[in-house]
């Protein structure tokens, strides 16, 4: 099985708050693995270590490495926005661009030298579809994405995200503003997507992170305490604190 | 127990009505004070106001080219001053070091700026742009000293705006690799703009019926018809109203209220549409 992604004894601090220590982590391409572990505890911070998001925060502090491929993107002859590109996000909060639905999904594609109009209409209208969202939406392209409803905006989020083609999404507990239907099908375009695309998945949903994930790292104040695959860690965990936390004992 | 609680919910309604009138009084007041001014001007005014004495030569007693010199200064002005404002509050928002000296140093001088009295402006501006620079009494003289005083309030506006702007929306278009050029030019100012726009408007109602500010920089009293290049001085309705009043006191009244009325409506519609574009932006805002 190939890692995509390794973190290779990558530490981060918010000033003098060390909140990733020490981590070593592998994610495996085309499968989905989660990232459980209680609030605080660095989940976000370590997927916005992976595309280098966690430079926009300014007093965030990063050692150690993240290879992508075997390339450390954090390397000075790395390009950031082609790291961006081939390692997407999508947030908790679904936040469209203040711009039509269309343009939310074809802001991408231009930023990387897409302007043929019918190059990008074919990409808006594959994304759209591939996150089922096309049929809602085909008729009103041009109205503002704020008009749709939340669950219908993380999806948008989601066909942004791979109007670029990335190879991995990052996915920051994606369904935790959403109804239950939305979030379903979310979790079903989780599955759909493992064909063509790595994800990792940060949720505080046990039964989610059960239902779609492959492996599970369970992560505890900034350290990995058990990362096994998803069956293995939920039916008999290695450690007392997943255990633990798997049956809601710590939190 | 209960009387207490009566007591309790009977107070603040005893001391609200105190308050209420307290604050009526004045209202009143101010109210009563600017109907009657407003009233007196525009009653005056009208008498005198006539589409004639609009597009009438102040050679032939009408008021053509006070009303093409204000028009000059308030679109040249802006014209100039967005740009330079934009600039900066973008400089200030994103660029300069958060908390830092310069920051600090910048928007103190900017605020400084907004509070001095405007014939202290026109000193500067006469000094400088006149002498010095040797533009001479002209438009260009009055656009540049205008220019320090609408700076501050565009720049302040613009700032406002822009720092009203979700920082989620950051995220989102770094994530998709957008650059921070990028992240201002799609995202930042054209949500920004109606906030730019309510404080350009705001400017040109501040300088509007400026006087002091251009007296000795853009205006002489024999300047005729319109300028054929900035170089050349100007007439405004605010220098020609004092122009008016100083100089034939008795006669011209007439002429005097009809400016006011004039450069009165100009500035309270543009405050007025600053006010709209204000209110109807704060309302509509949903992201
Ligand atoms: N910009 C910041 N500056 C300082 N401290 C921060 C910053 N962002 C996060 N932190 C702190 O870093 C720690 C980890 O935060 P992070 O957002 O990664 O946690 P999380 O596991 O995603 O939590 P949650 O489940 O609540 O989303 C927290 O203690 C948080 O308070
Ligand atoms: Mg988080």
């Amino acid at each position: 099985m190939d890692a995509i992604i390794k973190l290779k004894n990558l530490n981060v601090w918010y000033g003098e708050n060390h909140v990733l220590k020490n981590i070593n982590l592998e994610f495996y391409e085309k499968k989905i693995t989660a990232i459980v572990g209680p609030s605080g505890c660095g989940k976000s911070t370590l997927l916005k270590t992976m595309n280098r998001l966690i430079e926009l925060t300014e007093n965030a502090k990063v050692s150690g490495e993240v290879l992508y491929r075997d390339i450390n993107i954090y390397d000075p002859d790395v390009n950031v926005i082609e790291v961006r590109r081939r390692i997407g996000i999508v947030f908790q909060k679904t936040t469209p661009l203040p711009m039509s639905i269309y343009d939310n999904v074809a802001y991408g594609p231009r930023l990387h030298g897409i302007s043929d109009k019918r190059t990008l209409d074919e990409i808006v209208k594959n994304s759209l579809i591939k996150v089922g969202l096309w049929d809602e939406v085909r008729h009103r392209l041009k109205d503002s994405a704020f008009n749709l409803s939340l669950g219908q905006q993380q999806r948008l989020a989601i066909a942004r995200t791979i109007s670029i083609n990335p190879e991995v999404i990052l996915m920051d507990e994606p369904t935790s503003a959403l109804d239950p239907v939305s979030s379903m099908k979310i979790e079903n375009l989780m599955k759909e997507f493992k064909n063509d695309y790595t994800i990792i998945l940060v949720t505080h949903n046990l039964n989610q992170a059960k239902r779609v994930s492959d492996f599970t790292a369970f992560i505890y104040y900034g350290e990995i305490i058990e990362y096994n695959i998803t069956d293995k860690i939920f039916r008999e965990p290695e450690k007392k604190l997943t255990m633990q936390y798997m049956r809601g004992i710590v939190f | 127990m209960v009387e207490n609680m009566l007591k309790a919910s009977v107070n603040p309604c005893i001391k609200f009505d105190m308050k209420s009138t307290i604050f009526i009084i004045p209202i009143v007041i101010v109210i009563g004070v600017l109907v009657y001014i407003l009233s007196l001007i525009i009653l005056g005014g009208l008498k005198a106001l006539n589409l004639d004495l609009l597009f009438t030569s102040i050679m032939y007693g009408g008021i053509f080219e006070a009303i093409i010199g204000t028009f000059l200064l308030l679109v040249g002005t802006s014209i100039l001053a967005l740009p330079i404002s934009i600039a900066t509050a973008i400089y200030l928002t994103e660029y300069a070091p958060k908390g830092g000296k310069t920051v600090k140093i910048i928007e103190q001088s900017i605020d400084n700026l907004a509070g001095l009295p405007s014939i202290v402006v026109g000193l500067f501006g006469y000094e400088f742009f006149v002498k010095m620079l040797g533009f001479g009494v002209s438009l260009l003289s009055g656009w540049l000293t205008l220019l320090i005083m609408v700076i501050p309030i565009v720049t302040k506006a613009t700032k406002e705006a822009i720092l009203m702007v979700p920082e989620e929306f950051r995220k989102v278009a770094s994530a998709l690799g957008a650059t921070k050029w990028d992240i201002i030019r799609d995202i930042i100012l054209p949500i920004s703009m109606p906030g730019i726009a309510s404080g350009i408007i705001l400017g040109m109602a501040r300088i509007s019926g400026e006087t002091a500010a251009i007296l000795f920089t853009a205006c002489t009293l024999t300047a005729r018809g319109i300028p054929a290049t900035p170089l050349e001085p100007i007439i405004s309705l605010s220098y020609y109203l004092f122009v008016v009043i100083f100089t034939s006191p008795g006669s011209a009244y007439t002429k005097a209220y009809a400016l006011a009325t004039i450069l009165m409506s100009i500035t309270v519609s543009l405050y007025s549409i600053a006010i709209v574009v204000r209110f109807h932006y704060r309302k509509r805002k949903r992201w």
